[in-house]
């Protein structure tokens, strides 16, 4: 069968490039400053003397993760800041990418959340193309080159992509600058070099669960109370070999009171 | 603060290099790769920029591996350093890639050679080659003890001290991956600095 | 070598830089937002000044509350320029919806497509701060608050805008009971509780912020709809 393609005796109106815009619209897309670097625009436009107070995003602050004997424990704070200001004391940092892959969420808080979904959504389209769940090796090194290819636009997270795969249990750490490391512990975020101070001394492969849930659990609340970027409550992951698990959440100032024996001061005990 | 260090011995060139991955004051990481053996016998050393060493690294291999399966041979290393060096002279004025490389291989007919490059596309065949601040320290040494009649094991010898003057007067010291490419293929040599 | 692009989304290539010289891409026209959720409703306040950015007062019947559908209503301050850019391309795309669905959006799903739309202008962002309000399929109250790019969140109660710093210590010890030393009842509280405490929250606001004044249009929204009222605050 042959085709005619009658576009062109179509008239121009004065309304196509109106509707091509609308058509525009219809398609996501991003929307790059004028006459500007993507990555210095902003920087550039609030360096202006009358410009307004800038654009603070929620940042994400305290996450780790490590492998042991018995699969991965990932174990996060739930703090958002603007700036000095507390946004929120019940972020969820661990992204649950698919059933089997888990994401953390440090820097920016809307570029992970958006391209983790993202991540989650090709995750499950490679999964029905090809009958199989996706390893984490090629999970992780697709978000690896979606940031790569933005990078120098600015983009701001650090992420540990976890999950069993055929492989075993296996982690990545993957920022935006395109780094992508497979390792045995990560941590990352303003409160991280705290959390790896009580990981480091305290990681050993031999543990059990309780144990390894007790020392993500103890680097992170560390953690939270040197770094006043970090805190809330603390969320601990388990990826295990038929998919991960929620072990737990506590809230800091309890963890404190535990760990410290300490009765609060001033408060009635009712 | 990364370190790249190659030199031509009889029958084959060594290289080493650092095995950190560093953030700001954290090290992330402390047995990453930097030498990435391509065709069975080039070794491509690269430093720099996070993120631009593998994806540039992995392009670079991945084509020279199209070649040799378009056109039923491998490329030579000198054509391999010039494939790599245009690539990076043609990338410099849009999207640079931020890395540094030394590329080692050893071929049939010519024997042993050593290519050093720099991400601005300078391309200059060697005897031995450093980059990163260890050259500071390492390429008046190389200068009094190296020549290409070195035996492997002479070979070996320099690396341990050439690492062990990074170790007593280089601000950083950490691990070190060595390899060694010759007739015989690519072997990884276990090395402790 | 082609530039590695792997987005998902298409690129831009129509877009020319436009040499502007030195280019002011935003104005904060102030301005405060709040909003509590109770079991079944939602009540959402937001004053109607609109400043120039400095000290001016551009109008004092801006109102910054817009409908989306009958069970979800966006609050938004900021940059009235770019709220009106947002409201405009949202009413566009949920009317787009209704028509292909047969149904008006879900609220979860409108609080996650409004995330997606500022998302898509992370490199140049709305410079709004949004807080969609409204009842969920099972008709239980909720709110999302986000940052200018799209991160959010799903809560009971938040504020948004210039005023958000007085105003949110207040939720944060009304309606959590958070740091209270002796908490009374069980927290269940009519919606005609809330709206008499909205109103004293905005007029809070109003009292100690300079971009913050003149009505605020209380909104509350139930499985009934949306329903408007509007209250003075002080005009100085």
């Amino acid at each position: 069968m042959i085709n005619i393609d009658f576009d062109s005796l179509e008239q121009p109106t004065l309304f196509d490039s109106l509707a091509s815009d609308v058509k525009y619209l219809d398609k996501p897309h991003f929307d790059l400053p004028p006459n500007s670097n993507p990555g210095d625009f902003l920087r550039e436009t609030f360096a202006h003397p009358n410009a307004p107070k800038p654009l603070e995003f929620a940042h994400g602050t305290t996450t780790l993760a490590f492998v042991y004997s018995g699969g991965i424990v990932v174990a996060v704070d739930s703090k958002s800041t603007q700036g000095p200001y507390v946004a929120s004391r019940s972020v969820k940092k661990v992204i649950e990418i698919t059933p089997t892959l888990l994401g953390t969420m440090a820097g920016g808080a809307a570029d992970c959340s958006f391209w983790e979904r993202e991540l989650g959504r090709r995750c499950r389209l490679y999964e029905l193309r090809n009958k199989e769940l996706i390893s984490v090796a090629a999970a992780s090194k697709i978000l690896a080159n979606i940031v790569y290819s933005y990078k120098g636009y600015g983009l701001s997270m650090g992420t540990m992509i976890t999950g069993w795969d055929k492989t075993g249990p296996q982690l990545y750490y993957v920022d935006n600058d395109g780094t992508r490391l497979h390792g045995q512990r990560f941590s990352c975020g303003s409160g991280s070099t705290y959390a790896y101070g009580v990981l480091d001394s305290g990681f050993k492969w031999e543990m059990n669960d309780e144990e390894a849930y007790e020392l993500g659990r103890r680097a992170v609340y560390h953690a939270t109370h040197r770094d006043s970027y970090s805190g809330g409550a603390i969320n601990v992951y388990h990826v295990q070999r038929n998919g991960w698990k929620k072990i737990s959440s506590d809230d800091c100032f309890e963890l404190y009171k535990k760990y410290y024996n300490i009765a609060p001061i001033n408060k009635p005990t009712n | 603060m990364e370190t790249l260090l190659s030199f031509v011995v009889q029958g084959g060139v060594l290289s080493l290099a650092d095995s950190a991955i560093n953030h700001s004051i954290v090290k992330m990481k402390d047995d990453e790769d930097k030498i990435m053996e391509i065709d069975g016998n080039k070794l491509l050393s690269a430093a720099g920029e996070a993120g631009d060493r593998v994806q540039f690294t992995e392009y670079i291999s991945k084509n020279i591996k199209l070649y040799s399966l378009r056109n039923g041979y491998s490329l030579s290393t000198p054509a391999s350093a010039n494939f790599i060096r245009n690539e990076l002279a043609t990338s410099i004025r849009s999207h640079p890639y931020q890395i540094n490389l030394i590329l080692a291989g050893y071929d049939k007919e010519t024997g042993p050679s050593l290519y050093y490059m720099d991400y601005l596309g300078s391309l200059q065949k060697l005897t031995f080659a450093c980059h990163g601040y260890s050259s500071y320290f390492l390429l008046g040494l190389l200068d009094r003890h190296h020549n290409v009649n070195l035996t492997l094991d002479e070979g070996i010898a320099l690396m341990k001290l050439c690492t062990k003057e990074l170790n007593t007067r280089f601000l950083v010291s950490g691990k070190y991956i060595l390899k060694f490419v010759s007739a015989d293929g690519i072997k990884v040599i276990p090395y402790e600095a | 070598m082609e530039t590695l692009k792997l987005s998902a989304l298409p690129e831009q290539s129509k877009q020319q830089p436009i040499n502007h010289g030195r280019f002011e891409a935003y104005v904060d026209n102030g301005g405060t937002v709040m909003a509590v959720a109770g079991k079944d409703y939602c009540v959402i306040a937001g004053d109607t000044r609109m400043s120039d950015g400095g000290y001016g007062i551009q109008t004092r019947h801006y109102t910054k509350v817009f409908q989306l559908t009958n069970k979800c209503v966006l609050a938004t301050s900021g940059m009235q320029a770019d709220t009106i850019a947002l409201q405009k391309r949202l009413k566009l795309m949920l009317e787009t919806y209704q028509k292909e669905h047969g149904k008006p959006m879900s609220t979860p799903a409108i609080a996650q497509f409004l995330s997606n739309t500022l998302y898509y202008k992370r490199f140049f962002p709305y410079y709004t701060f949004n807080l969609v309000a409204g009842v969920d399929e099972k008709g239980e109250g909720w709110i999302w608050t986000y940052d200018a790019v799209g991160s959010h969140e799903r809560v009971k109660y938040s504020s948004q805008g210039s005023g958000n710093q007085l105003v949110i210590p207040l939720l944060d010890n009304q309606v959590a009971k958070r740091n209270q030393q002796i908490i009374q009842g069980n927290g269940d509280v009519s919606c005609d509780q809330v709206v008499s405490f909205v109103k004293d929250a905005i007029t809070s606001a109003g009292e100690r912020d300079i971009y913050t004044g003149d009505f605020a249009d209380i909104v509350v929204v139930d499985k009934d709809g949306v329903r408007w009222e509007k209250f003075e605050l002080k005009l100085d």
